[in-house]
């Protein structure tokens, strides 16, 4: 498809503009994906094209899914983030935009990012990771959002300082004269006006539906054609039903089949259809029906996976009917031998055979657990057939931990101590222990008494192979000893943690545990103690190019109590201010306290701000306050006046003020300055 | 679980009943089609709008039944 002028002309709009964010909202089959991959190769740029799924809600998935396409995109590259998805204790949305932020960065060229089906996107984590990504905006990256409905970013600033391109349906529906172009097929007669008005009119402009009529010109004999046109201009029928018949109508009747079994699959080989629909000619007929462009496409540049349009496809699925149980079971068969876990679990659930379901979700299930992967843990237990629980007990347990995925762990303990009470439940000790543990996350800040008589039985009950679990009760247990002032009691019970995390690589456990023991240690007057404590862990958590774990910033916080510089360049406030911040994103349960206020008596304590500037504003707001004009600013931190101008504006936005003097002002108040 | 009547632009063939399973399809004399039924929860009512959505329709109106 060749790309129109006008959109042309929006590409260089956008890029005078210093092209960093693109937003493309429109529907289903206005030509989003088709415009965008037509932009990327004329840029001739280096990009990352993510398709995002429902099951990117799961931040860890989204995480995996950028990081496994940036090293496979880039090799050599990628080295702060490939860690990433591997942590047990995933860092917020946030820290993690801003190590993709970093990673860009080291990137020499312009880097694009494509973001295809954001409308699939509502989990808060995985907005939060967008907003602060757009807000940070590295100097080389343009991100590109394309998207079935508006998203529910704040675009609002962006839109007022004219630093976001948009394309909405109004941009992207073709016009008369694009139609008559796209239509205009040698050897066959032109479209009269009044044909082109009648299509025009009936499509609307909307990409989907002028390429299944030029589907359907092409393969009918001229005088069909005519009956087609007529009778489609007084058809009041869906716009895809009734296309999408005719097409279908006027394929062979082997790949019409063909399309209708196939329908069942998101996305295929034709090694999948053989060995699910045993048709050996596959391979031929997806050969076929990649001509019809709109149809069938290839996934990627080897040509192996194919999908459907997704219009297409749900108007396949309809004709297509009920499938059998043992379609759905043999699908999942294929992927799981071929790694697809994912998807496997999907197809099996579909089948509704409960046997198959616990087979494979039992050890999945497990894994999802251990890894904190709730998100995903939870799309699948939704699904599943209502009798199943009764059946499998353990997954009410999976249930319960699920919850957190919402980040509503009150009503997660709320379920885990309604299970405990529902006496026609019985849970094998182990898994008890696990709810037990659940309860004690929400209960804590509200019944301390239960949660101590509580704390000695689940030790009881737990595996001691169930680390998780012992860390977890060992740091509350603590927690609790700490705010009545029995620092060697919880001395002793950090201590105990400590050694056990020592054998599961949880970084996450692992800091809170120095994080919480080294606040004991200055309580009883340790404090070198404390500050060696700290350092060391700092040390051991810093990486290549001097990068510093996010997690370990929290591990600021006591230092900065300890009123002693570390790093001569780095002042009292700076320090004090990260680690709050770092506390205040890494923030559960298993901290003492996210506030050294709350712990301690700090006098002077920074203020914080509720969204606070990223490294480069800040840098930006420095030069301000010695002067530098915008351009100065440009020069200085090699970046171009654009992005100035854009960090001057979120700089003002987040300080709430209207001018430099203003902002310099505020920023004396916060301590930048 | 309340009663919804929604209304879209365009006749749906039968074929996308079972894709609505507990709505009733019917075509309109103005060219429009009305889903009317009852509905568990709003989670499945965005569900539904949502599946709308993805097939093109444009959404013309969304009643709940007193």
């Amino acid at each position: 498809m060749t790309i129109k002028n006008r959109h042309l002309s929006v590409l260089k709009e956008a890029e005078d503009e210093g092209f960093h964010l693109v937003l493309i909202s429109a529907p289903a089959g206005y030509g989003k994906t088709t415009l965008t991959a037509a932009w990327l190769e004329i840029l001739n740029a280096d990009y990352l094209w993510i398709s995002l799924e429902h099951s990117d809600n799961d931040l860890r998935h989204f995480c995996s899914a950028i990081v496994s396409s940036f090293l496979e995109r880039f090799t050599g590259r990628g080295e702060y983030i490939s860690a990433l998805p591997n942590t047990p204790l995933l860092p917020e949305a946030e820290i993690i935009a801003d190590m993709v932020a970093f990673e860009i960065e080291q990137h020499t060229n312009r880097l694009f990012f494509v973001f295809d089906n954001l409308h699939d996107i509502n989990n808060p984590s995985v907005i939060t990771f967008f907003q602060r990504l757009i807000s940070i905006m590295p100097e080389n990256l343009c991100m590109l959002l394309l998207s079935r409905v508006d998203p529910p970013l704040k675009l609002s600033r962006l839109r007022v300082s004219e630093s976001i391109t948009e394309l909405r349906i109004k941009d992207l529906r073709l016009t008369h004269q694009e139609i008559k172009e796209f239509l205009s097929v040698k050897n066959r007669k032109a479209l009269t006006e009044k044909e082109l008005t009648v299509i025009e009119e009936k499509t609307e402009g909307w990409f989907a539906g002028v390429q299944l009529v030029r589907i359907a010109l092409n393969e009918s004999q001229p005088a069909d054609s005519d009956i087609f046109l007529k009778d489609f201009e007084t058809s009041q029928k869906y716009i895809i039903e009734y296309l999408a018949e005719e097409v279908l109508n006027q394929l062979p009747k082997q790949l019409r089949d063909f399309m209708l079994l196939s329908s069942l699959f998101n996305f295929f080989t034709a090694e999948l259809c053989e060995a699910i629909f045993g048709i050996s000619s596959s391979r031929k007929m997806i050969n076929q029906l990649e001509k019809f462009n709109l149809l069938l496409h290839p996934m990627e540049e080897s040509r192996v996976w194919y999908q459907y349009h997704p219009l297409l496809k749900a108007y396949l699925r309809a004709i297509a009917g009920e499938r059998n149980e043992e379609e759905y079971i043999k699908t999942a068969k294929w992927y799981k031998k071929h790694g697809y876990i994912h998807e496997a679990l999907q197809y099996t659930i579909k089948s509704g055979n409960q046997e198959e379901i616990f087979s494979i979700l039992s050890h999945e299930a497990e894994k999802l657990f251990q890894n904190g992967e709730y998100t995903a843990l939870s799309d699948w237990l939704v699904n599943l057939p209502d009798d199943f629980y009764s059946n499998h007990p353990e997954f009410y347990v999976y249930l319960g931990w699920s919850m957190l995925s919402g980040g509503n762990i009150l009503q997660a303990g709320k379920y885990a101590l309604s299970l405990l009470k529902n006496s026609s439940i019985s849970f094998q000790d182990h898994d008890k222990a696990r709810i037990e543990c659940l309860s004690l996350l929400a209960l804590l800040s509200e019944n301390e008494d239960y949660c101590l008589n509580l704390i000695p039985r689940i030790l009881e009950k737990t595996d001691s192979s169930d680390l998780f679990i012992l860390i977890v009760v060992n740091i509350l247990n603590g927690n609790i000893a700490f705010r009545h002032t029995q620092y060697q009691k919880a001395f002793t019970l950090y201590k105990k943690a400590l050694q056990l995390s020592e054998d599961i690589a949880n970084s996450y456990l692992t800091v809170c545990i120095i994080f919480n023991l080294s606040f004991v240690l200055i309580k009883t007057g340790e404090w070198e103690e404390a500050k060696q404590l700290c350092l060391r862990e700092i040390e051991r958590r810093r990486g290549g190019h001097n990068l510093q774990q996010p997690i370990s910033e929290i591990l600021y916080l006591p230092l900065s109590c300890i009123q002693k510089n570390y790093e001569s360049d780095i002042r009292i406030s700076d320090l004090n201010i990260r680690g709050q911040e770092a506390c205040r994103k890494f923030s559960s349960e298993l901290l003492i306290s996210r506030s050294p206020s709350e712990i301690m008596d700090i006098k002077d304590v920074p203020k914080m701000m509720l969204d606070p500037l990223s490294k480069r504003e800040l840098d930006v707001l420095r030069l301000i306050a010695k002067g530098y004009s915008n351009s100065d600013i440009s020069e200085t931190l090699f970046i171009s006046l654009g992005t100035v101008k854009w960090h001057i504006n979120n700089v003002f936005s987040k300080l709430n003020v209207k001018n430099r003097t203003q902002a310099l002002l505020k920023a004396e108040e916060y301590k930048f300055i | 679980m309340d009663y919804y009547e929604i209304i879209v632009k365009g006749h749906l063939g039968d074929i996308w009943e079972e894709g609505f399973k507990n709505l009733d399809l019917i075509l309109r004399s103005d060219g429009d089609s009305l889903l009317s039924g009852y509905v568990e929860d709003q989670a499945e009512l965005y569900g539904i709008i949502d599946r709308l959505r993805d097939m093109g329709l444009i959404l013309k109106k969304v009643h709940k039944k007193e």
